[in-house]
């Protein structure tokens, strides 16, 4: 697919799981294609910060609370 | 409607009703690809084979400005059903499209002088045409290959 990813990690398939959605569901309510679902939660693909912003008010969390870049503040 | 009200699946709805809309696009674009060239015939009295080598032209001046006029509309079809298919694609999407035409446009800066200098030499008939349609044919591959990756 389109390997754009720097090592950041998301939690976006679990809190597909969470809700049970399908990816075709959540690609569905982000409106992109279940392939963009697919390449982000496998890491292929790092969303735009649009699409960062769709995805976590989708899920009514901070973006830093779903994507992860290995350098969180401690 | 509030979202209370929406069905749990409204998700899966609206893609399944994108991806119908994608269809009907292409299946439009495939239809207009095969009834060009009838049309051409029909209605510009201009042979397939003329078209396609560029070489010749109908004796006919009047002729020839129908099938460039056909020509001309065929192509703004094309464009116009491309815009629309860009503006409907999400992110990922046109990335894979950007690196196909990439692939495109290099492997055409390499293959066109490569095959317009040996042409003669190959005796390869239409030359252009045969970079061209080996530089689209690369990027169908490099796309092909970043979607079963995926």
């Amino acid at each position: 697919m389109v390997r754009s990813g720097q090592d950041m990690e998301n939690r976006l398939k679990v809190l597909r799981a969470e809700r049970d959605w399908s990816q075709a569901e959540l690609a569905g309510r982000l409106d992109v294609s279940r392939q963009a679902v697919n390449a982000i939660e496998t890491g292929k693909y790092d969303p735009s910060l649009p699409l960062a912003f769709r995805i976590a008010r989708l899920f009514g969390q901070h973006i830093e609370e779903i994507f992860d870049d290995g350098h969180a503040h401690g | 409607m509030t979202d209370t009200h929406m069905a749990d699946d409204w998700g899966a709805k609206r893609l399944a009703q994108r991806r119908r809309r994608r269809w009907g696009i292409a299946g439009a674009l495939v239809i207009v690809a095969v009834a060009f060239p009838v049309l051409v015939n029909l209605l510009g009295g201009a042979h397939l084979s003329e078209l396609r080598g560029g070489a010749t032209v109908t004796p006919d001046g009047r002729t020839l400005s129908t099938s460039a006029l056909l020509t001309i509309a065929f192509v703004a079809i094309v464009f116009a059903a491309s815009w629309l298919g860009w503006r409907d694609r999400d992110e990922v999407e046109r990335e894979l499209a950007r690196r196909m035409y990439a692939a495109i446009g290099l492997s055409s800066m390499a293959l066109f002088p490569i095959v317009m200098i040996t042409a003669p030499l190959l005796a390869i008939p239409y030359p252009a045409m045969i970079a061209w349609l080996g530089s689209i044919a690369i990027g169908g591959i490099v796309y092909g290959i970043a979607r079963l990756r995926g």
